[in-house]
């Protein structure tokens, strides 16, 4: 990964067309299995981490059985998972059914490949970073809706139609509150909506404090996307205390545990939209990393990238323990009767900050005024 | 439109004392009221009803537990011995079977002879693991009482 | 019911559902989310209580009263016990009367605290339930200490109760009165007064006066419907009349009197009144026999009884029937839930299946009692 495949596929323009297309195919499945990995770990950890928090706000104690402090009970969770009897229900529209948790999955995994973990590590620099990351992630709701009817489940069905209700309404806030974002670095790239962010000590210049349009997006965004990843308050694909386990009622074993995965996936991927949009991606706080070397630095930037994700994440689990959950007619409204109209003219604001002000952020005035 | 923003204001607020409450025990450590249970185990307090035991060798057999238990959890067979004295040589306990209600343990005439243990961890793997027998076995081929029920009342005065 | 348009569908929720508190079968026609009509299938649990009590003397029922409500297994006990004393007329000594009166409103706490508990874990809030139950298990111990027993008590007997409370149980209840307002506050804070709580209970299922008096329905179920009519201060057994406490009765705070949130509210109400009762009676505990003398082996005279006493679930009442031999010739058993449940038909009508789940849970309804 790094950047390692620009340069080495650089490096083979004087190759043969045969031997580039070999040596590109090998990097790309490197790439692409080191990324799983890590995607497979933070899915893991993440599991882990909110049973954890989990037992920590209701006054328990939580997993402490496997490994210390239990850290290693995903691992053990994965193991019973795999050994568990594949149940493929009687009735159930066989393909359908099967394809389902794979296209849920890899639509979630798919998403991690644009993302930019710091200056030079990143799968792929897309242009349509943003846009690319929106359009895969609503794959998910059709393969929802595939295992939904697959299963033949009245439950499932149930699920599967709450989800997809939710998934397409929740992306316009989604959409909207990141346009507001979006205008100011003018540049779909990862990559460049960070570097944008640089400076100002690695915090002011964060898109987050640009103007308080780019505030309110966040939070606009923050929300919409907990219900874009099926969380509770806004869990109500999966409702268990209503519709016994929505979408993936009649799914065992691996099966059931792509579904999972994969919404720690959406999880991981909401909140790295956020931070990269936000809250300065892989930037540096505080500290001059520019003196410091190559190595120590990348290390750092995808240790502050990870740490900002991990922060939004226990921001959700937090707000899944503490809150009940909404109606399906309250969830519309909030959408449509809040979150859309409130995004809608947040980004009429921020075009017109961003008009008046030449793109300028109030970090960017004060410091102009100061030097002044 | 102000009732809009009130209503929202109201609601942000109300999510936040929430959150505030939730956040108090998270990263209290101090928080936790469970206990890690094989490691940790809880001590019950001295009239728990656990699992019953019987001292056979005082056991005057009087079936009075037997007759009160409304599940019929006790099966007791007594013969007499040389002595004429009631012994019991079969004294089942059914655990499965039992709803620890404690009037078998009311009903004994004698002190300390059937009472609650404080245990509550016997599981089985088989129902049959589940009976605890207590009865001193066939001590001889005695003569058999039939269910006198006279001769037993006598046994409980 | 119109379950064989073809414009509807019927799902069976249960006997084996998430939130449908034991196994009860809902049959539910639904339209998409709307519900058109409910069908309750009771009997899943029915073990013949009351023709097992007919086989076996009058003091070999108690344990099974137990099993009747088993969240409030002391209420239970009580009623029965005051029934076979009716018949019997025997005086309850002083102490014995104060004990029970502390026992049952202990146990319509812990009883209450489920409830409460296992309402927000039907909405989606999962924290509640643990405070809930961590709250309970104060008096867990409390009554383990007392009479060994953690749910199925067997404590109040014909003629008193079963044994005196052991040294050290006021100062533990006392500790547990000055500790338990503030988890109050706290559920109040955390579930009570959240603005999605609200949402979904205000104005839902609502049971006018009228209505409450057709279906027979009773408790804080009834009282939430604004009827003043509480067993122990309408008709005043064991100590009741002495005691100094409210009734609460539903106002309406969040929408219409008689909605789902008022049933809920009740019954924290309810705690705090029951908290004040135990207080007032362990001031009031004075030395004494804590039970009558009666005769080993009951033969009450021949003829019939009915009492009733309220339970944290409304009136519960056992008509006995004595032919004079030392078992009964007929115990019938007036269950609050089953009578409580029966509205469900009217109430879930045209509501959406989200507040099918409102509803069960705020009619609080315990399923071995409703089969017995």
């Amino acid at each position: 990964m790094i950047s390692l495949i620009e340069h080495m596929t650089a490096g083979l323009s004087n190759a043969g067309p045969f031997m580039r297309i070999v040596v590109t195919t090998i990097i790309m499945l490197v790439s692409g299995v080191i990324v799983l990995a890590v995607a497979l770990l933070y899915e893991g950890v993440a599991t882990y981490a909110e049973r954890k928090v989990a037992g920590d706000i209701q006054a328990r104690i939580g997993p402490n059985r496997v490994g210390p402090y239990g850290f290693l009970q995903f691992i053990a969770d994965g193991v019973k998972l795999l050994l568990k009897e594949d149940i493929i229900p009687f009735y159930a529209d066989k393909w359908l059914f099967i394809a389902a948790p794979y296209i849920v999955f890899t639509a979630s995994f798919a998403a991690f490949v644009p993302l930019s973990y710091s200056d030079h590590v990143y799968v792929a620099n897309l242009n349509v970073g943003i846009l690319y990351m929106i359009a895969i992630s609503s794959v998910v709701s059709m393969a929802v809706l595939m295992g939904a009817w697959g299963s033949n489940n009245k439950w499932s069905l149930f699920g599967g139609m709450r989800a997809v209700a939710q998934i397409v309404s929740y992306e316009i806030p989604i959409i909207l509150s990141l346009l507001a974002a979006l205008i100011i670095p003018a540049s779909l790239t990862m990559k460049d909506i960070i570097v944008y962010q640089s400076g100002g000590f690695g915090i002011f210049r964060w898109l987050i404090f640009n103007n308080p349009f780019t505030l309110l997006a966040f939070f606009v965004y923050y929300i919409a996307a907990i219900a874009e990843v099926n969380r509770t308050p806004f869990d109500i694909p999966e409702a268990e205390s209503e519709i016994v386990a929505g979408y993936h009622t009649e799914y065992t074993g691996m099966r059931f545990a792509f579904f999972f995965m994969a919404e720690y996936g959406d999880m991981f991927v909401v909140s790295a939209i956020a931070v990269t949009l936000f809250l300065g991606g892989w930037q540096i706080p505080f500290i001059g990393a520019l003196s410091m070397p190559l190595w120590l630095r990348e290390v750092l930037e995808v240790a502050v990238f990870f740490t900002k994700i991990f922060l939004l994440i226990y921001l959700m689990m937090w707000i899944r323990w503490t809150l009940p959950r909404l109606r399906v007619d309250q969830l519309m409204e909030l959408c449509w009767k809040y979150l859309t109209p409130i995004a809608f003219f947040n980004l009429i604001g921020a075009s017109v900050w961003v008009l008046l002000l030449n793109g300028k952020g109030v970090y960017d005035i004060i410091a102009g005024l100061l030097i002044h | 439109m102000s009732e809009y923003f009130k209503k929202m204001f109201d609601s942000i607020k109300s999510v936040l004392t929430g959150m505030g409450i939730t956040i108090r025990y998270g990263v209290n450590p101090g928080t936790e009221v469970t206990q890690q249970y094989p490691e940790v185990k809880r001590e019950p307090y001295d009239r728990f009803r656990g699992k019953l035991f019987v001292d056979i060798n005082i056991c005057t057999g009087c079936t009075a537990c037997a007759r009160i238990c409304p599940v019929d959890v006790i099966t007791l067979k007594t013969v007499r011995d040389e002595n004429k004295k009631l012994r019991p040589v079969v004294f089942d306990i059914d655990n499965a079977k039992c709803i620890y209600c404690g009037l078998c343990v009311e009903a004994c005439p004698v002190d300390n002879c059937l009472y609650f243990e404080k245990k509550y961890e016997f599981s089985s793997y088989s129902k049959e693991g589940l009976v605890s027998h207590f009865g001193l076995g066939e001590l001889k081929p005695a003569e058999k009482k039939p269910e006198d029920k006279k001769e037993e009342k006598e046994a409980v005065k | 019911m119109a379950g064989t348009d073809e414009k509807f569908m019927q799902i069976s929720m249960g006997p084996q559902h998430p939130s449908t508190h034991g196994v009860l079968r809902l049959l539910v026609t639904t339209d998409g989310e709307v519900l058109s009509g409910v069908k309750p299938y009771i009997g899943y649990l029915h073990r013949g209580l009351e023709k097992i009590a007919e086989r076996l003397t009058y003091p070999q029922f108690t344990p099974f009263t137990d099993r009747l409500d088993y969240l409030a297994a002391m209420n239970c006990n009580l009623a029965y016990a005051m029934t076979v004393e009716k018949l019997l007329n025997v005086e309850i000594p002083r102490r014995a009367q104060i004990l029970r009166v502390i026992m049952a409103e202990l146990n319509r706490i812990s009883s209450h605290l489920i409830s409460f508990g296992s309402f927000s874990a039907d909405m989606g809030a999962f924290t509640p339930f643990l405070f809930g139950i961590r709250e309970r298990e104060f008096i867990n111990d409390l009554f383990e200490m007392t009479c060994g027993a953690r749910l199925t008590y067997n404590y109040i007997r014909i003629g008193g109760v079963s044994q005196d409370i052991p040294e050290g149980f006021i100062d533990k209840t006392r500790e547990f009165l000055d500790y338990f307002p503030a988890k109050i506050k706290e559920y109040n804070e955390l579930l009570s007064f959240n603005a999605i709580f609200i949402k979904r209970l205000a104005n839902i299922a609502v049971i006018s006066p009228e209505d409450a008096f057709d279906y027979g329905v009773t408790g804080p179920n009834l009282r939430a419907s604004g009827i003043k009519w509480d067993l122990r201060r309408a008709e005043p057994y064991l100590i009741y009349n002495e005691l100094d406490f409210d009734i609460p009765v539903g106002k309406g705070e969040m929408g219409k009197v008689g909605d789902s949130w008022d049933r809920y509210m009740m019954r924290i109400y309810e705690m705090e009144q029951s908290a004040n009762i135990v207080r007032q009676c362990l001031d009031m505990l004075e030395a004494g026999d804590y039970t009558a003398k009666i005769s080993k082996v009951l033969k009450p005279p021949a003829g019939e009884v009915y009492v009733r006493a309220e339970n944290p679930r409304g009136e519960l009442g056992f008509y006995l029937i004595s032919d004079g031999s030392a078992k009964p010739y007929r115990l019938k058993i007036r269950a609050p839930s089953f009578a409580n449940l029966s509205i469900i038909t009217k109430l879930a009508r045209g509501v959406m299946m989200a507040d099918l789940i409102a509803i069960i849970g705020s009619l609080d309804i315990i399923l071995p009692e409703i089969d017995r």
